[in-house]
């Protein structure tokens, strides 16, 4: 049984990775690519330095590489072992990486400024960082604010060179140079070479030499900040098990890194804390909801086969299972919430806007007056929309129930207990109902994962900020870093499911071995 | 026997379990208690800061009355008022000090007091300044938490003084010098002083290690901050442009000392991270620890320690309701006392006289709202130019949609129509609208060439080439569909064959960018009374993936916005706006379909709303007693 579930686990790995391209790719490949959204939202600004923004987007996610080794770098991102230098914590915990490199602007050395291509510069090695960690880590934040703004400013300046380059090939019948939204085609640049006749190219040359200026600042900043970085100036982020960095040679292992969404520029695993409790606590008290129902009336239909309780019960479940959430939903908040008609329940949110003025548990103040406490408010708003999400959930599980047992009591060994004798109870619950639970775990299987990935209807009517609306937006914006962490979520805990599903099929029926 | 568990086990356990999950919740009942002492030694300490340094400036004396005849009187300005930190030969300008346009402390029933609950349709994803830009922090931290150092005024739109007592603008235009007020300060009690002012905008927004990209892209023109005196800086512009003081003055000024503390990548992070010099400040001092985070209500408190006249109203609330049902259903229920409604619901409440008893109904265009338009390619799409590059079809398409019809059937007649791109107040606003008129429509298309040539009842060109193009709205737009749809009868009434397409917002970024589209609708919204219109018409901003995807090329209307964007004189730029806009509206580049207003459900449990030019006005605000809860 452990090498089985060990040889599950394992293979859950590849899975994921497979899953996670597919999806890479799918937003890599629609129109306007990753992080397209986010440049939108720039653009609605309308702004004269849009090339600018766009540069400094792509810059600090990386996305003008191509993105088979973007989705590389994301992969080395997340696995817990990595490769080369490791990176650093400093004291507020935020990773720091070492400095990234610098790319020459287009075409230089090869449309301008021949031979003059200044190369890397090696980090100085006599770099004084401070005895002291605070003066260790004023000294690192000023090297890499220095080499930030260099290196926008650098960035500045080969967009210039862009520019420069698109005037020319507008101006110089070049239009099959230029992508259909603009972009450059540097290939076709280079094939066809440049005519210094032009007066477009003297623009070229004065923007190509003012940014392989700018780019030998940056550079040097980097020298600096790569020396800075080099005599570690925080911690390693390497893992330790007594102390010793579990490390050998350029592989050694450290916490994942998810990354930070394009849209907020927060840690997405900061965005999954915020958003999870809030599904598992609808789902918690929802699931349980459902079992509790659904499981005892699919019995009693069964035992009742036939009868009118079978049949009401099965059209009620039917019926409730087929009004859709949205219309539902609505009703509730107008009929049940609203102060026009009965008012019972609050109309939005987990809590009262004054819970955190309130005591956690629910108590007589000195006036006699009930008072509902925290907890008991988290309760009452959290009312309608989990009957929203419990009473599509009856019909399935109910009737799957009915299905299982009718199975069970047909069968040989129930005419043979009962011949024994045995208690038609016993008959019941002891065998008939444990012989028909295989079914139930298997839609508990797939109803698990269902729990995380949140419901967006009813997340949006009754504003419960949730997984569902979290995923929604995070494919709304192209938020890739977002999107393949809920992905890598709800797949691993699907995963999982389908493991313990399969691990409780061997509990719950003897007969099912591993081994 | 064996042993199994049974039902006396179970409720041992269910015992056990429920034990400890009391225990838990009794320790963090102890823990809130202790977070909600913290806050108030927190306080304390403030004013025991506070206290001291009182005592220390009455140790010191006080200067009761200023002396008369010394070295102030000769620098002392025609207004009577001291200049000395201001550049000699340069006017100053003294603006009259921010502060409630319809003051109502005279009001029978005005109360100090109570909470203003104001509902917003979306989640604010962050309130850390200058991290974002979006419609909430804006409203939420630039207006209550923080202030700039000049404010709109809400009923002229002139900048009255703010954080700033008084400035001197360069004629030309290159510098601008503030003087801020010698008695501001942050809601921690320390000074206002010109270095934070240099912080906010050297180190802070125009630092690319936080991210804010989108103000420094609205604040480039600020070269540099120059630190004169304590109170005292200078703005130094890179090229003189109408919008300089806009730049310098209408952006919140941070406090060094609070946000210095911070690492670049914890103020990235940051969901809360807001303290300023405003009314209203968080009750705790935000930390990285203890912030504001999406999902909770935005619940502010006066600032006690406010520079200025106290506000009036306690505190102020924010709470966030997406779906249009539910937002309406809390403020019906009185969860909140300002709300945006749609253009149904406004319609609908306003014939309910039982509801408007109890609330009001508002509908005005300000500095805020904005303006749809049918965007017409005016170049050329795929190497072969759109129909719509000639004046006259697009004039013609104006006259062949009847924008009133469409203001009463999709806007519920709240809107007005448009006739070009600015605010109320800043172009000609005595230009007529285009009239609808088929008749006139069909003789102009006539004039472009386009009549049904060979009787198939489409209109074709000389070439025979079939009037057809292609309407694009993207997903989510509320009207896009209908007007879609009205848009198509009508013509094919007059025989145009109209394809249309919807697309998600990133698509539509790449079809503007390959400027591959006939005519899209979409909507604009202005931020400030004067709106420059230089990136969204200017020849110059076709290429290069600048941001006049309609390629609209006209001279004339190039020479208005370059003289428009550099002159200083808002009197002769008023003149330069008023022809731009008439050449726009002559030259219909878009088609301007609507004016949208504000559109805001108020409670009339609160007092002294008014519908002002710049929007609303919080501040001014107050909730007589009796209606206090």
């Amino acid at each position: 049984m452990t090498a089985y579930i060990i040889r599950r686990l394992l293979l859950v790995i590849p899975t994921l990775i497979g899953i996670s391209f597919l999806v890479f790719m799918l937003i890599a490949l629609s129109p306007g690519g990753i992080g397209a959204a986010v440049r939108a939202q720039a653009g609605a600004q309308s702004t004269s330095s849009l090339g600018l923004q766009e540069a400094y987007l792509e810059d600090r996610y990386g996305l003008d590489d191509p993105v088979i080794v973007q989705y590389l770098r994301w992969l080395a991102r997340i696995s817990p072992m990595k490769f080369g230098t490791p990176d650093q914590i400093d004291p507020t915990g935020a990773v720091v990486r070492a400095p990234k490199t610098l790319d020459l602007p287009p075409l230089a050395g090869l449309w301008y400024a021949e031979g003059a291509v200044p190369g890397d510069l090696a980090p100085p090695d006599d770099i004084e960082i401070g005895e002291t960690d605070e003066e260790k880590n004023l000294t690192y934040r000023a090297a890499a604010n220095e080499y930030a703004r260099e290196r926008i400013a650098y960035i500045g300046a080969s967009v210039e060179v862009e520019q420069a380059l698109r005037s020319y090939a507008i101006a110089n019948g070049m239009r099959h140079a230029l992508e259909a939204d603009n972009d450059l085609k540097l290939d076709v640049f280079k094939r066809e070479g440049f005519d210094p006749a032009f007066p477009e190219y003297a623009e070229i040359v004065s923007a190509g030499t003012l940014s392989l200026e700018a780019l030998q600042r940056a550079r040097q900043s980097r020298a600096h900040l790569q020396a800075v970085f080099d005599a570690r100036p925080y911690p390693r982020a390497t893992w330790t098990i007594l102390g010793i960095p579990l490390r050998l040679g350029p592989v050694h292992l450290a916490t994942p890194d998810f990354g930070v969404s394009f849209s907020t520029s927060r840690p997405v695993v900061d965005l999954l804390a915020e958003r999870l409790p809030v599904t598992l606590l609808l789902n918690l008290v929802a699931f349980p909801i459902i079992y509790v129902i659904a499981v005892p009336m699919g019995m009693l239909a069964a035992i009742r086969q036939g009868t009118w309780i079978d049949t009401l019960g099965g059209a009620l479940v039917v019926a409730l299972w087929s009004v859709p959430v949205v219309w539902a939903g609505v009703l509730a908040l107008v009929f049940l919430a609203s102060n026009q008609n009965l008012g019972l329940f609050p109309v939005s949110g987990l809590q009262d806007p004054d819970s955190s003025a309130m005591t956690i548990l629910p108590f007589f103040n000195g006036e006699g007056v009930w008072q509902r406490g925290a907890v008991l408010d988290v309760f009452w708003h959290v009312a309608l929309p989990v009957s929203c999400l419990v009473y599509t959930g009856f019909a399935i599980l109910a009737k799957q129930t009915r299905a299982a047992m009718l199975d069970n009591f047909n069968a040989d060994y129930v005419r043979t207990a009962k011949a024994k004798g045995v208690a038609s109870r016993d008959i019941v619950f002891r065998h008939v109902f444990r012989n028909s639970l295989l079914p139930l775990i298997t839609i508990f299987a797939t109803l698990f994962p269902a729990m995380l990935s949140g419901s967006v209807v009813v997340e949006s009517i009754f504003s419960i900020d949730g997984m569902g609306k979290l995923v929604l937006e995070s494919i709304n914006q192209r938020d890739r870093e977002l999107l393949l962490a809920n992905v890598l979520l709800v797949g691993g805990v699907n995963l999982l499911g389908l493991l313990i599903a399969d691990i409780l099929y061997a509990l719950a029926d003897p007969r099912i071995s591993y081994e | 026997m064996e042993s199994r568990f049974g039902f006396k086990d179970f409720v041992l356990f269910a015992m056990i379990v429920g034990i400890g999950l009391m225990v838990f919740l009794v320790i963090w009942q102890r823990d809130r208690q202790f977070t909600q002492l913290r806050s108030i030694s927190d306080q304390l300490s403030q004013q025991s800061t506070a206290l001291a340094s009182l005592n220390r400036t009455l140790e010191r004396g006080l200067v009761v009355s200023a002396p008369t005849a010394s070295a102030q009187a000769a620098q002392a300005s025609p207004s009577g008022r001291d200049e000395s930190w201001a550049r000699p030969g340069v006017p100053v300008t003294w603006p009259e000090p921010w502060g409630p346009a319809n003051d109502p402390r005279d009001e029978p029933d005005f109360a100090m007091g109570g909470t203003l609950t104001e509902i917003f349709e979306g989640v604010p994803r962050k309130l850390t300044p200058f991290t974002l830009n979006e419609v909430y922090i804006n409203r939420i931290v630039q207006e209550v938490i923080c202030e700039s150092l000049a404010m709109f005024a809400s009923d002229t739109l002139d900048y009255h003084g703010w954080l700033a007592e008084a400035w001197q603008y360069d004629p030309n235009g290159l510098w601008l010098r503030v003087k801020i007020h010698d008695d501001a300060r942050f809601s921690d009690g320390q000074p206002v002083t010109a270095e934070d002012v240099r912080f906010t905008y050297m180190d802070y927004i125009h630092n690319p290690e936080i991210e804010a990209q989108e103000f420094v892209a609205q604040t480039e023109n600020v070269q540099d901050v120059v630190v004169v005196s304590e109170k005292v800086c200078d703005f130094l512009f890179k090229d003189a442009a109408f919008d300089n003081l806009y730049a310098a003055l209408r952006f919140s000024i941070l406090p060094k000392h609070y946000y210095s503390q911070f690492t670049p990548s914890q103020l990235n992070q940051s969901t809360g991270l807001a303290m300023g010099s405003g009314p209203y400040r968080f009750e705790i001092t935000p930390s990285p620890a203890n912030q504001w985070a999406p999902g909770q209500p935005v619940v502010l408190v006066r600032n006690e320690n406010y520079w200025r006249d106290p506000p009036f109203v306690d505190r102020h609330r924010y709470t966030f309701i997406q779906d249009n049902v539910a937002r309406l259903t809390a403020f019906d229920n009185g969860d909140g006392d300002i709300m945006r409604s749609t253009p149904n619901q406004t319609a609908l409440k306003l014939s309910d006289p039982e509801w408007l008893e109890g609330h009001t109904a508002r509908a005005w265009p300000n500095m805020r709202s904005g303006y749809a338009i049918v965007a017409f390619n005016c170049g050329e799409r795929n190497g072969r130019p759109t129909p719509f590059s000639d004046k006259r079809v697009r004039l013609g398409m104006t006259h062949l949609i009847d924008r009133d019809r469409v203001n009463r059937d999709f806007y519920e007649g709240l809107g007005e129509v448009a006739t070009g791109p600015f605010p109320p107040g800043q172009g000609d606003d005595s230009i007529e609208a285009w009239p609808y008129d088929v008749e006139r429509a069909v003789e102009l298309f006539a004039e472009a060439g386009w009549i049904d040539r060979d009787g198939d009842g489409f209109l074709d060109n000389e070439r025979g080439d079939r009037f057809t193009f292609e309407f694009i709205y993207t997903t989510g737009s509320s009207i896009g569909p209908r007007l879609s749809r009205y848009m198509s009868d009508q013509c094919e009434r007059v025989g145009i064959e109209v394809t249309i397409r919807v697309v998600d917002w990133s698509m539509l970024e790449s079809i503007r960018d390959a400027r591959d589209f006939d005519t899209l609708i979409q909507a604009w919204s202005w931020t400030s009374p004067e709106s420059d219109v230089y990136q969204l018409f200017h020849s110059s901003q076709i290429e290069n993936q600048g941001d006049n995807w309609i390629q609209y090329t006209n001279t004339e209307a190039d020479a208005l916005m370059e003289r428009g964007k550099r002159e200083v004189d808002a009197n002769v730029r008023k003149q330069i706006w008023a022809d731009l806009h008439r050449a726009l509206h002559e030259d219909q580049p878009y088609m301007f379909m609507m004016q949208l207003p504000w559109l805001r459900f108020t409670s009339n449990r609160v007092k002294n709303i008014h519908e002002y030019p710049v929007g609303i006005n919080k501040m001014e605000m107050y909730i007589p007693l009796e209606n206090q809860r």
